[in-house]
Protein backbone atom coordinates (compact mmCIF):
# COMPACT_ATOMS: atom_id res chain seq x y z
CA UNK A 1 0.00 0.00 0.00
CA UNK A 2 1.02 3.62 -0.98
CA UNK A 3 1.23 5.40 2.29
CA UNK A 4 0.09 8.89 2.03
CA UNK A 5 2.56 11.32 1.83
CA UNK A 6 2.27 14.55 4.33
CA UNK A 7 1.82 17.95 3.15
CA UNK A 8 5.21 18.88 4.51
CA UNK A 9 7.05 15.93 2.63
CA UNK A 10 5.12 17.57 -0.57
CA UNK A 11 6.57 20.78 -0.07
CA UNK A 12 9.77 19.40 0.68
CA UNK A 13 9.29 17.69 -3.01
CA UNK A 14 8.00 20.37 -4.52
CA UNK A 15 11.27 22.13 -3.17
CA UNK A 16 13.39 20.28 -4.59
CA UNK A 17 11.12 20.35 -8.12
CA UNK A 18 9.21 17.26 -8.22
CA UNK A 19 6.71 17.28 -10.31
CA UNK A 20 4.67 14.36 -8.70
CA UNK A 21 4.30 16.34 -5.38
CA UNK A 22 3.39 19.42 -7.02
CA UNK A 23 0.47 17.73 -8.63
CA UNK A 24 -0.76 16.28 -5.44
CA UNK A 25 -0.77 19.26 -3.63
CA UNK A 26 -2.89 20.76 -7.34
CA UNK A 27 -4.81 17.89 -6.04
CA UNK A 28 -5.23 18.94 -2.41
CA UNK A 29 -5.96 22.48 -3.01
CA UNK A 30 -7.46 23.11 -6.40
CA UNK A 31 -11.14 22.69 -5.23
CA UNK A 32 -10.65 25.09 -2.61
CA UNK A 33 -8.97 27.74 -4.23
CA UNK A 34 -11.92 27.73 -6.96
CA UNK A 35 -14.90 27.38 -5.02
CA UNK A 36 -13.14 30.72 -2.80
CA UNK A 37 -11.97 32.58 -6.43
CA UNK A 38 -15.61 31.73 -7.36
CA UNK A 39 -17.85 33.23 -4.40
CA UNK A 40 -15.88 36.86 -4.78
CA UNK A 41 -15.67 36.48 -8.77
CA UNK A 42 -19.22 34.81 -9.43
CA UNK A 43 -17.95 33.24 -12.61
CA UNK A 44 -16.61 29.52 -13.14
CA UNK A 45 -14.04 30.57 -15.82
CA UNK A 46 -12.07 33.67 -14.38
CA UNK A 47 -12.39 31.23 -10.85
CA UNK A 48 -10.27 28.95 -12.87
CA UNK A 49 -7.97 31.11 -14.23
CA UNK A 50 -6.94 31.97 -10.70
CA UNK A 51 -6.33 28.60 -10.27
CA UNK A 52 -4.03 27.95 -12.50
CA UNK A 53 -1.94 31.53 -12.08
CA UNK A 54 -1.68 30.58 -8.29
CA UNK A 55 -0.13 27.04 -9.17
CA UNK A 56 1.99 28.77 -12.39
CA UNK A 57 3.11 31.07 -9.53
CA UNK A 58 3.60 28.57 -6.99
CA UNK A 59 5.64 26.39 -9.33
CA UNK A 60 7.52 29.50 -10.07
CA UNK A 61 8.53 30.56 -6.28
CA UNK A 62 8.69 26.66 -5.07
CA UNK A 63 12.30 26.85 -4.04
CA UNK A 64 11.70 30.15 -1.87
CA UNK A 65 8.70 28.69 -0.14
CA UNK A 66 9.04 28.99 3.52
CA UNK A 67 8.80 25.50 4.95
CA UNK A 68 8.32 26.57 8.48
CA UNK A 69 4.77 28.74 7.58
CA UNK A 70 1.76 27.33 6.64
CA UNK A 71 1.02 26.43 3.21
CA UNK A 72 -2.37 26.72 3.23
CA UNK A 73 -1.79 30.19 4.62
CA UNK A 74 0.44 30.82 1.53
CA UNK A 75 -2.02 29.83 -0.68
CA UNK A 76 -4.55 32.21 0.81
CA UNK A 77 -2.47 35.25 -0.03
CA UNK A 78 -1.33 34.20 -3.54
CA UNK A 79 -5.06 33.81 -4.56
CA UNK A 80 -6.31 36.38 -2.28
CA UNK A 81 -3.99 38.96 -4.79
CA UNK A 82 -5.77 37.38 -7.81
CA UNK A 83 -8.94 37.30 -6.76
CA UNK A 84 -8.45 41.16 -5.75
CA UNK A 85 -6.84 41.56 -9.24
CA UNK A 86 -10.12 40.11 -11.20
CA UNK A 87 -12.43 41.84 -8.83
CA UNK A 88 -11.04 45.07 -9.45
CA UNK A 89 -11.26 44.87 -12.95
CA UNK A 90 -14.57 43.34 -13.09
CA UNK A 91 -15.97 46.11 -10.96
CA UNK A 92 -14.39 48.43 -13.39
CA UNK A 93 -16.30 46.73 -16.26
CA UNK A 94 -19.96 47.04 -14.25
CA UNK A 95 -19.24 50.54 -13.07
CA UNK A 96 -21.80 51.21 -15.75
CA UNK A 97 -24.34 49.23 -14.40
CA UNK A 98 -24.09 50.58 -10.74
CA UNK A 99 -23.78 54.01 -12.51
CA UNK A 100 -27.15 53.27 -14.09
CA UNK A 101 -29.06 52.42 -11.21
CA UNK A 102 -27.93 55.45 -9.02
CA UNK A 103 -29.49 57.78 -11.83
CA UNK A 104 -32.73 55.41 -11.93
CA UNK A 105 -33.52 54.57 -8.03
CA UNK A 106 -33.22 56.62 -5.65
CA UNK A 107 -31.71 55.00 -2.92
CA UNK A 108 -32.29 55.08 0.68
CA UNK A 109 -31.07 53.42 3.68
CA UNK A 110 -33.87 51.07 3.47
CA UNK A 111 -32.97 49.91 0.15
CA UNK A 112 -29.51 50.14 0.19
CA UNK A 113 -29.85 47.23 2.95
CA UNK A 114 -32.79 45.07 1.77
CA UNK A 115 -32.50 44.99 -2.47
CA UNK A 116 -30.95 42.01 -3.45
CA UNK A 117 -28.14 43.55 -5.42
CA UNK A 118 -27.00 40.69 -7.28
CA UNK A 119 -30.71 40.29 -8.65
CA UNK A 120 -31.17 44.48 -9.12
CA UNK A 121 -27.48 43.61 -11.65
CA UNK A 122 -28.97 41.16 -14.00
CA UNK A 123 -32.48 43.59 -14.08
CA UNK A 124 -30.29 46.55 -15.30
CA UNK A 125 -28.95 44.29 -17.76
CA UNK A 126 -31.72 42.75 -18.97
CA UNK A 127 -33.59 45.89 -18.92
CA UNK A 128 -30.57 47.89 -21.16
CA UNK A 129 -30.92 44.71 -23.33
CA UNK A 130 -34.79 44.99 -24.44
CA UNK A 131 -33.97 48.85 -25.49
CA UNK A 132 -34.72 49.91 -29.05
CA UNK A 133 -31.48 48.63 -30.81
CA UNK A 134 -30.52 52.29 -31.78
CA UNK A 135 -30.70 52.82 -27.62
CA UNK A 136 -28.99 49.75 -26.72
CA UNK A 137 -25.68 50.60 -28.92
CA UNK A 138 -25.81 53.89 -27.50
CA UNK A 139 -26.06 53.91 -23.97
CA UNK A 140 -23.66 50.82 -24.36
CA UNK A 141 -21.19 52.76 -26.28
CA UNK A 142 -21.43 55.67 -23.82
CA UNK A 143 -22.20 54.16 -20.50
CA UNK A 144 -20.05 51.01 -20.83
CA UNK A 145 -17.24 51.86 -22.62
CA UNK A 146 -17.12 55.71 -22.19
CA UNK A 147 -17.08 56.67 -26.02
CA UNK A 148 -17.48 60.56 -26.09
CA UNK A 149 -20.68 62.00 -27.65
CA UNK A 150 -18.88 63.14 -30.51
CA UNK A 151 -17.24 59.90 -31.39
CA UNK A 152 -20.66 57.70 -31.03
CA UNK A 153 -21.72 60.69 -33.32
CA UNK A 154 -18.82 59.76 -35.59
CA UNK A 155 -19.39 56.12 -35.53
CA UNK A 156 -22.34 55.73 -36.16
CA UNK A 157 -23.05 58.38 -38.96
CA UNK A 158 -25.14 60.77 -36.75
CA UNK A 159 -25.38 64.09 -34.82
CA UNK A 160 -24.00 63.97 -31.90
CA UNK A 161 -27.75 65.65 -30.89
CA UNK A 162 -29.06 62.34 -32.12
CA UNK A 163 -26.99 60.47 -29.62
CA UNK A 164 -27.65 62.74 -26.75
CA UNK A 165 -31.70 62.69 -27.46
CA UNK A 166 -31.04 59.01 -28.09
CA UNK A 167 -29.10 58.27 -24.99
CA UNK A 168 -31.25 60.63 -22.63
CA UNK A 169 -34.63 58.55 -23.89
CA UNK A 170 -33.06 55.30 -23.16
CA UNK A 171 -31.98 56.66 -19.39
CA UNK A 172 -35.64 57.78 -19.05
CA UNK A 173 -37.13 54.08 -20.30
CA UNK A 174 -34.57 52.35 -17.86
CA UNK A 175 -35.71 54.91 -14.51
CA UNK A 176 -39.34 53.98 -15.75
CA UNK A 177 -38.70 50.42 -16.04
CA UNK A 178 -36.61 50.30 -12.84
CA UNK A 179 -39.60 52.18 -10.65
CA UNK A 180 -39.97 51.52 -7.08
CA UNK A 181 -42.81 48.77 -7.69
CA UNK A 182 -40.57 46.89 -10.55
CA UNK A 183 -37.61 47.00 -7.55
CA UNK A 184 -40.05 46.39 -4.33
CA UNK A 185 -40.01 43.05 -5.51
CA UNK A 186 -36.30 42.15 -5.18
CA UNK A 187 -37.00 43.07 -0.92
CA UNK A 188 -34.99 39.99 0.65
CA UNK A 189 -36.00 40.69 4.37
CA UNK A 190 -35.51 37.54 5.48
CA UNK A 191 -31.85 37.65 4.67
CA UNK A 192 -31.81 39.73 7.51
CA UNK A 193 -33.94 38.03 9.93
CA UNK A 194 -32.66 37.00 13.36
CA UNK A 195 -32.96 33.25 12.81
CA UNK A 196 -33.27 32.72 16.61
CA UNK A 197 -35.57 35.41 17.13
CA UNK A 198 -38.40 33.73 14.73
CA UNK B 1 -3.71 53.38 -25.68
CA UNK B 2 -6.46 52.36 -23.73
CA UNK B 3 -7.00 49.15 -22.59
CA UNK B 4 -9.15 46.58 -24.14
CA UNK B 5 -11.56 45.33 -20.79
CA UNK B 6 -13.71 42.32 -20.74
CA UNK B 7 -16.59 40.69 -22.34
CA UNK B 8 -17.62 40.00 -25.98
CA UNK B 9 -18.73 43.62 -25.96
CA UNK B 10 -15.93 45.40 -25.41
CA UNK B 11 -14.09 43.93 -28.46
CA UNK B 12 -14.60 46.68 -30.39
CA UNK B 13 -14.40 50.69 -29.56
CA UNK B 14 -12.79 53.59 -30.81
CA UNK B 15 -9.02 53.54 -29.80
CA UNK B 16 -8.99 57.68 -27.92
CA UNK B 17 -6.08 59.45 -26.14
CA UNK B 18 -5.96 58.50 -22.40
CA UNK B 19 -6.63 62.52 -21.85
CA UNK B 20 -10.32 62.65 -23.24
CA UNK B 21 -13.13 62.87 -20.72
CA UNK B 22 -15.89 60.68 -20.47
CA UNK B 23 -18.57 62.55 -22.12
CA UNK B 24 -21.55 63.94 -20.24
CA UNK B 25 -24.30 64.48 -22.11
CA UNK B 26 -26.51 68.00 -21.43
CA UNK B 27 -29.69 65.68 -20.75
CA UNK B 28 -28.27 63.16 -18.36
CA UNK B 29 -26.01 64.03 -15.19
CA UNK B 30 -25.33 61.25 -13.06
CA UNK B 31 -27.20 62.11 -9.51
CA UNK B 32 -23.57 61.11 -7.55
CA UNK B 33 -20.73 58.48 -8.35
CA UNK B 34 -21.29 55.01 -6.59
CA UNK B 35 -18.03 55.40 -5.33
CA UNK B 36 -18.64 57.91 -2.92
CA UNK B 37 -21.46 55.74 -1.77
CA UNK B 38 -18.88 53.12 -0.82
CA UNK B 39 -16.54 55.48 0.54
CA UNK B 40 -19.36 55.94 2.97
CA UNK B 41 -20.60 52.65 3.42
CA UNK B 42 -17.23 51.98 5.14
CA UNK B 43 -17.39 54.26 7.80
CA UNK B 44 -21.08 53.16 8.25
CA UNK B 45 -20.54 49.62 9.09
CA UNK B 46 -21.00 49.63 12.45
CA UNK B 47 -19.12 46.87 13.62
CA UNK B 48 -16.76 44.01 12.39
CA UNK B 49 -20.03 41.88 12.61
CA UNK B 50 -21.31 44.03 9.99
CA UNK B 51 -18.78 43.36 8.01
CA UNK B 52 -18.62 39.57 8.96
CA UNK B 53 -22.15 39.60 7.24
CA UNK B 54 -21.38 41.62 4.16
CA UNK B 55 -18.70 39.00 3.34
CA UNK B 56 -20.92 36.04 4.09
CA UNK B 57 -23.96 37.76 2.06
CA UNK B 58 -21.48 38.40 -0.95
CA UNK B 59 -19.65 35.25 -0.81
CA UNK B 60 -23.15 32.93 -0.74
CA UNK B 61 -24.73 35.38 -4.14
CA UNK B 62 -27.45 37.00 -1.85
CA UNK B 63 -26.30 40.71 -1.03
CA UNK B 64 -27.71 44.08 -0.79
CA UNK B 65 -26.08 47.45 -2.43
CA UNK B 66 -24.17 48.29 0.59
CA UNK B 67 -22.94 44.86 1.08
CA UNK B 68 -21.43 45.06 -2.33
CA UNK B 69 -19.68 48.35 -1.86
CA UNK B 70 -18.64 47.43 1.75
CA UNK B 71 -17.11 44.32 -0.45
CA UNK B 72 -15.61 46.60 -3.40
CA UNK B 73 -13.80 48.94 -1.33
CA UNK B 74 -11.92 46.86 0.79
CA UNK B 75 -10.88 44.76 -2.56
CA UNK B 76 -9.79 48.41 -3.58
CA UNK B 77 -7.62 49.40 -1.28
CA UNK B 78 -3.68 49.41 -1.97
CA UNK B 79 -2.87 47.28 1.28
CA UNK B 80 -5.55 45.27 2.44
CA UNK B 81 -6.80 46.15 5.84
CA UNK B 82 -5.68 43.17 8.55
CA UNK B 83 -9.36 42.58 9.47
CA UNK B 84 -10.51 42.25 6.24
CA UNK B 85 -7.95 39.65 5.58
CA UNK B 86 -8.56 37.66 8.86
CA UNK B 87 -11.98 37.30 8.29
CA UNK B 88 -11.36 36.07 4.25
CA UNK B 89 -8.62 33.47 5.81
CA UNK B 90 -10.98 32.65 8.40
CA UNK B 91 -13.60 31.53 5.23
CA UNK B 92 -10.50 30.29 3.42
CA UNK B 93 -9.66 27.29 5.94
CA UNK B 94 -13.04 26.51 6.45
CA UNK B 95 -13.81 25.73 2.61
CA UNK B 96 -12.15 22.46 2.38
CA UNK B 97 -15.27 20.57 1.06
CA UNK B 98 -17.38 23.26 -0.27
CA UNK B 99 -18.89 21.47 -4.07
CA UNK B 100 -17.09 23.16 -6.41
CA UNK B 101 -19.14 22.91 -9.11
CA UNK B 102 -18.31 23.91 -12.71
CA UNK B 103 -15.15 23.37 -11.75
CA UNK B 104 -12.68 21.24 -14.77
CA UNK B 105 -9.82 20.11 -12.62
CA UNK B 106 -8.38 18.06 -15.48
CA UNK B 107 -8.19 20.83 -18.02
CA UNK B 108 -7.03 23.29 -15.33
CA UNK B 109 -4.08 21.15 -14.59
CA UNK B 110 -3.19 20.42 -18.01
CA UNK B 111 -3.23 24.69 -18.70
CA UNK B 112 -0.55 24.85 -15.78
CA UNK B 113 1.24 21.85 -17.41
CA UNK B 114 1.49 23.28 -20.98
CA UNK B 115 1.88 26.88 -19.31
CA UNK B 116 4.54 25.69 -17.68
CA UNK B 117 6.26 23.83 -20.47
CA UNK B 118 6.18 20.27 -18.25
CA UNK B 119 6.01 18.22 -21.73
CA UNK B 120 9.29 19.28 -23.17
CA UNK B 121 11.67 21.00 -21.09
CA UNK B 122 12.18 17.82 -18.99
CA UNK B 123 15.94 17.46 -17.24
CA UNK B 124 18.26 14.78 -18.93
CA UNK B 125 19.42 12.39 -16.73
CA UNK B 126 21.30 9.43 -17.56
CA UNK B 127 19.81 6.21 -16.14
CA UNK B 128 21.02 2.40 -16.38
CA UNK B 129 19.61 -0.06 -18.90
CA UNK B 130 17.88 -1.62 -15.63
CA UNK B 131 16.51 0.93 -14.17
CA UNK B 132 14.85 1.81 -17.29
CA UNK B 133 13.51 -1.70 -18.00
CA UNK B 134 11.91 -1.32 -14.29
CA UNK B 135 10.10 2.03 -14.71
CA UNK B 136 8.98 0.63 -18.08
CA UNK B 137 7.59 -2.48 -17.27
CA UNK B 138 6.06 -0.98 -13.76
CA UNK B 139 4.93 2.12 -15.42
CA UNK B 140 3.60 0.47 -19.07
CA UNK B 141 0.88 -1.15 -18.25
CA UNK B 142 -1.04 0.74 -15.71
CA UNK B 143 -0.86 4.27 -17.28
CA UNK B 144 -2.04 2.41 -20.64
CA UNK B 145 -5.06 1.61 -18.60
CA UNK B 146 -5.55 5.06 -17.14
CA UNK B 147 -5.43 6.42 -20.17
CA UNK B 148 -7.60 4.75 -22.20
CA UNK B 149 -10.19 5.88 -19.28
CA UNK B 150 -8.98 8.57 -18.90
CA UNK B 151 -9.33 9.03 -22.27
CA UNK B 152 -12.77 8.33 -22.41
CA UNK B 153 -13.64 10.56 -19.48
CA UNK B 154 -12.20 13.81 -21.07
CA UNK B 155 -12.83 13.54 -24.69
CA UNK B 156 -15.02 16.32 -23.84
CA UNK B 157 -11.83 18.47 -22.63
CA UNK B 158 -10.08 17.18 -25.12
CA UNK B 159 -12.61 18.42 -27.78
CA UNK B 160 -12.15 21.68 -25.91
CA UNK B 161 -8.27 22.38 -26.56
CA UNK B 162 -9.13 22.27 -29.96
CA UNK B 163 -11.70 24.95 -29.87
CA UNK B 164 -11.20 28.40 -31.36
CA UNK B 165 -11.87 31.61 -29.47
CA UNK B 166 -12.49 34.77 -32.38
CA UNK B 167 -12.02 38.68 -32.20
CA UNK B 168 -14.11 40.63 -34.53
CA UNK B 169 -13.89 44.55 -35.06
CA UNK B 170 -16.35 46.07 -37.10
CA UNK B 171 -16.23 48.52 -40.05
CA UNK B 172 -14.74 52.08 -39.53
CA UNK B 173 -13.31 51.03 -35.47
CA UNK B 174 -10.67 49.54 -34.12
CA UNK B 175 -9.66 47.10 -31.69
CA UNK B 176 -7.09 46.22 -29.34
CA UNK B 177 -6.34 42.29 -28.05
CA UNK B 178 -4.20 41.06 -26.20
CA UNK B 179 -3.69 37.54 -26.76
CA UNK B 180 -3.09 34.73 -23.91
CA UNK B 181 0.51 34.13 -24.53
CA UNK B 182 1.05 38.06 -23.50
CA UNK B 183 1.17 39.00 -27.00
CA UNK B 184 -0.49 42.11 -27.97
CA UNK B 185 -1.89 44.00 -30.92
CA UNK B 186 -5.06 45.73 -32.75
CA UNK B 187 -7.52 44.87 -35.54
CA UNK B 188 -8.26 47.04 -38.01
CA UNK B 189 -11.52 48.16 -39.79
CA UNK B 190 -13.67 44.86 -40.44
CA UNK B 191 -11.80 42.43 -39.71
CA UNK B 192 -11.23 39.20 -38.08
CA UNK B 193 -8.55 36.98 -35.77
CA UNK B 194 -9.12 33.70 -34.96
CA UNK B 195 -6.61 31.66 -32.94
CA UNK B 196 -7.18 27.86 -30.93
CA UNK B 197 -8.02 28.13 -27.60
CA UNK B 198 -4.75 26.31 -26.28
CA UNK B 199 -2.99 29.03 -28.15
CA UNK B 200 0.63 29.32 -25.67
CA UNK B 201 1.09 25.95 -27.43
CA UNK B 202 0.05 26.53 -30.56
CA UNK B 203 0.84 30.21 -31.29
CA UNK B 204 -0.88 30.56 -34.69
CA UNK B 205 -3.40 33.28 -35.63
CA UNK B 206 -6.00 33.42 -38.55
CA UNK B 207 -6.19 36.98 -39.69
CA UNK B 208 -8.69 38.33 -42.24
CA UNK B 209 -8.63 42.18 -42.92
CA UNK B 210 -5.79 44.23 -40.92
CA UNK B 211 -4.00 43.77 -37.45
CA UNK B 212 -1.34 45.13 -35.96
CA UNK B 213 0.60 42.45 -33.96
CA UNK B 214 3.39 43.22 -30.92
CA UNK B 215 4.42 39.77 -30.59
CA UNK B 216 5.63 38.26 -27.07
CA UNK B 217 9.28 36.07 -27.52
CA UNK B 218 9.05 32.43 -27.31
CA UNK B 219 11.88 30.70 -29.43
CA UNK B 220 9.94 27.66 -29.03
CA UNK B 221 6.62 28.91 -29.60
CA UNK B 222 6.98 30.31 -32.71
CA UNK B 223 4.22 32.76 -34.13
CA UNK B 224 2.28 32.39 -37.03
CA UNK B 225 -0.37 34.71 -38.85
CA UNK B 226 -2.40 32.26 -41.46
CA UNK B 227 -4.08 34.66 -43.91
CA UNK B 228 -6.15 33.23 -46.72
CA UNK B 229 -2.72 33.31 -49.31
CA UNK B 230 0.19 34.14 -46.78
CA UNK B 231 1.81 33.00 -43.93
CA UNK B 232 3.86 35.20 -41.58
CA UNK B 233 6.23 33.56 -38.72
CA UNK B 234 7.89 35.07 -36.10
CA UNK B 235 9.43 34.94 -33.21
CA UNK B 236 9.05 38.21 -31.44
CA UNK B 237 8.53 41.45 -33.27
CA UNK B 238 6.24 44.31 -34.18
CA UNK B 239 4.67 44.16 -37.45
CA UNK B 240 1.17 44.37 -39.60
CA UNK B 241 -0.46 42.38 -41.82
CA UNK B 242 -3.29 43.31 -44.31
CA UNK B 243 -5.52 40.59 -46.33
CA UNK B 244 -8.77 42.20 -46.26
CA UNK B 245 -10.82 39.60 -48.87
CA UNK B 246 -12.10 41.12 -52.37
CA UNK B 247 -8.88 43.22 -52.08
CA UNK B 248 -5.79 42.34 -55.01
CA UNK B 249 -3.64 42.47 -52.39
CA UNK B 250 -2.02 41.42 -49.23
CA UNK B 251 0.65 42.92 -47.26
CA UNK B 252 3.32 42.94 -44.56
CA UNK B 253 4.98 45.43 -43.19
CA UNK B 254 7.44 44.85 -40.25
CA UNK B 255 8.69 47.56 -37.78
CA UNK B 256 11.13 45.47 -35.72
CA UNK B 257 12.60 42.29 -35.56
CA UNK B 258 12.97 39.88 -38.34
CA UNK B 259 10.33 37.85 -39.82
CA UNK B 260 9.75 35.26 -42.68
CA UNK B 261 6.93 35.46 -45.08
CA UNK B 262 5.79 31.82 -46.77
CA UNK B 263 2.95 31.16 -48.77
CA UNK B 264 0.17 29.31 -47.10
CA UNK B 265 1.52 25.96 -47.99
CA UNK B 266 4.69 27.16 -46.46
CA UNK B 267 6.83 27.63 -49.32
CA UNK B 268 9.31 30.26 -48.68
CA UNK B 269 9.08 33.99 -50.20
CA UNK B 270 10.65 36.15 -48.47
CA UNK B 271 12.56 37.65 -45.01
CA UNK B 272 12.06 40.99 -44.14
CA UNK B 273 14.25 43.55 -41.95
CA UNK B 274 12.37 46.69 -40.45
CA UNK B 275 11.28 49.37 -42.65
CA UNK B 276 10.18 46.73 -45.22
CA UNK B 277 6.84 45.99 -46.60
CA UNK B 278 6.26 42.51 -48.47
CA UNK B 279 3.10 42.91 -51.19
CA UNK B 280 1.79 40.43 -52.32
CA UNK B 281 -0.47 40.89 -55.62
CA UNK B 282 -2.90 37.95 -55.37
CA UNK B 283 -4.57 38.72 -59.00
CA UNK B 284 -1.48 38.56 -61.00
CA UNK B 285 0.69 36.07 -58.40
CA UNK B 286 3.60 38.56 -58.09
CA UNK B 287 5.64 39.19 -54.86
CA UNK B 288 7.71 41.83 -54.32
CA UNK B 289 9.68 43.80 -50.86
CA UNK B 290 9.91 47.03 -51.01
CA UNK B 291 11.42 49.47 -48.05
CA UNK B 292 8.99 51.74 -46.54
CA UNK B 293 8.36 54.17 -43.26
CA UNK B 294 6.98 51.43 -41.33
CA UNK B 295 5.78 53.82 -38.73
CA UNK B 296 3.43 55.74 -40.92
CA UNK B 297 2.31 52.68 -42.25
CA UNK B 298 1.29 51.61 -39.23
CA UNK B 299 0.22 54.70 -38.03
CA UNK B 300 -3.51 53.75 -37.95
CA UNK B 301 -3.03 51.95 -34.93
CA UNK B 302 -2.67 54.81 -32.79
CA UNK B 303 -6.19 55.96 -34.65
CA UNK B 304 -4.03 58.24 -36.73
CA UNK B 305 -4.35 58.22 -41.15
CA UNK B 306 -0.63 59.20 -41.87
CA UNK B 307 0.30 59.62 -45.57
CA UNK B 308 3.66 59.88 -46.61
CA UNK B 309 4.18 60.64 -50.64
CA UNK B 310 1.23 58.52 -51.29
CA UNK B 311 -0.86 58.51 -54.42
CA UNK B 312 -3.89 59.51 -54.26
CA UNK B 313 -5.64 55.96 -55.06
CA UNK B 314 -3.44 54.82 -52.60
CA UNK B 315 -4.65 57.87 -49.96
CA UNK B 316 -8.41 56.67 -51.48
CA UNK B 317 -8.33 53.14 -50.76
CA UNK B 318 -7.00 53.92 -47.20
CA UNK B 319 -9.68 56.17 -46.77
CA UNK B 320 -12.56 53.67 -47.64
CA UNK B 321 -11.52 51.50 -45.23
CA UNK B 322 -10.80 54.02 -42.51
CA UNK B 323 -14.43 55.40 -42.59
CA UNK B 324 -16.24 52.40 -44.23
CA UNK B 325 -16.93 54.07 -47.46
CA UNK B 326 -16.95 53.28 -50.97
CA UNK B 327 -14.42 55.84 -53.08
CA UNK B 328 -14.66 56.17 -56.65
CA UNK B 329 -12.37 57.81 -58.56
CA UNK B 330 -13.70 59.55 -61.57
CA UNK B 331 -10.58 60.62 -63.24
CA UNK B 332 -7.57 58.81 -63.61
CA UNK B 333 -5.51 62.59 -63.75
CA UNK B 334 -6.36 62.92 -60.13
CA UNK B 335 -3.93 59.36 -59.90
CA UNK B 336 -0.19 61.73 -60.33
CA UNK B 337 -1.30 63.54 -57.26
CA UNK B 338 1.16 63.10 -54.36
CA UNK B 339 -0.63 63.45 -50.97
CA UNK B 340 1.49 64.09 -47.33
CA UNK B 341 -0.41 64.50 -44.18
CA UNK B 342 -1.70 63.40 -40.79
CA UNK B 343 -5.05 63.09 -39.96
CA UNK B 344 -6.14 63.04 -36.18
CA UNK B 345 -9.77 61.87 -35.00
CA UNK B 346 -10.81 63.64 -37.78
CA UNK B 347 -14.34 63.42 -39.61
CA UNK B 348 -14.27 61.86 -42.98
CA UNK B 349 -15.72 65.76 -43.91
CA UNK B 350 -13.26 67.18 -42.70
CA UNK B 351 -10.41 65.14 -44.16
CA UNK B 352 -12.21 65.41 -47.67
CA UNK B 353 -12.23 69.43 -46.94
CA UNK B 354 -8.74 69.17 -46.45
CA UNK B 355 -7.67 67.28 -49.68
CA UNK B 356 -10.32 69.45 -51.80
CA UNK B 357 -8.34 72.45 -50.81
CA UNK B 358 -4.82 71.05 -51.39
CA UNK B 359 -5.51 69.75 -54.88
CA UNK B 360 -7.85 71.24 -57.88
CA UNK B 361 -10.29 68.36 -56.47
CA UNK B 362 -13.58 67.85 -56.13
CA UNK B 363 -16.41 65.08 -54.87
CA UNK B 364 -19.49 64.23 -54.85
CA UNK B 365 -21.35 62.05 -52.13
CA UNK B 366 -24.13 59.35 -53.03
CA UNK B 367 -26.18 58.64 -50.19
CA UNK B 368 -26.80 55.38 -48.89
CA UNK B 369 -29.32 53.52 -50.76
CA UNK B 370 -31.31 50.73 -50.13
CA UNK B 371 -30.25 47.47 -51.48
CA UNK B 372 -32.73 44.55 -52.73
CA UNK B 373 -31.77 42.45 -49.63
CA UNK B 374 -32.98 44.82 -47.47
CA UNK B 375 -29.49 46.46 -46.26
CA UNK B 376 -28.02 49.77 -47.23
CA UNK B 377 -25.35 50.36 -49.42
CA UNK B 378 -22.33 51.76 -48.26
CA UNK B 379 -21.59 56.00 -48.25
CA UNK B 380 -20.35 55.99 -51.80
CA UNK B 381 -18.05 59.38 -52.68
CA UNK B 382 -17.26 60.53 -56.36
CA UNK B 383 -14.05 62.16 -56.77
CA UNK B 384 -12.85 64.06 -60.33
CA UNK B 385 -10.84 66.86 -61.54
CA UNK B 386 -12.45 70.45 -60.64
CA UNK B 387 -11.29 72.20 -63.63
CA UNK B 388 -11.92 75.56 -62.88
CA UNK B 389 -9.33 75.32 -60.07
CA UNK B 390 -6.65 73.01 -62.21
CA UNK B 391 -4.69 76.66 -63.17
CA UNK B 392 -4.57 77.42 -59.73
CA UNK B 393 -2.41 74.71 -58.83
CA UNK B 394 -0.07 74.47 -62.40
Amino acid sequence: MIKSKSEEELIRELKQGDRKAFQLLFELYAKRIFAFAKGYLKSASDAEEIVQDVFVKVWHARESINTELSFKAYLFKITYNGIREYFNKQSRENRYKHEILDYAIEFDNRTEERIDYKSLLDLVEEKIEQLPPRQREIILLSKKQGVPTKEIAALLEISPRTVEKHLSEALKQLKKELSDDQVAGLLFYHLFLDPKKK
Amino acid sequence: MIRLQGSCFTTCFLIRKKSEKKSTSDYVVFRSHPYYLCRRSIFSLKNMGDRKKAIDNFFRGKYSRKDYFSIQSEFEKEKADEDFLFELEQQWDTLKDEPAEGFHRQTVWNNVVNHLDFNQAGKVRKLSFLTVFQRVAAILFIPLAIGFLFYVYTSKSVRQTEAWAEITCPPGVRTEFHLPDGSTGVLNGDSRLKYAVNFSSNRTVELVGQAYFDVVKDKKHPFNVATDQLNVQVLGTTFSVLAYPGQAREEVVLKTGKVNVSTADQKPLAQLSPDQQFVLDTENRKYYTTNVNATALVSWIEGRLVFKNESFDAVAERLSQWYNVEIEIADANLKKYKYYGTFENESIEEVLHLLKLTAPIKYKEIDRVKLDNGTFSKRKIIFATDEKRVNDFN
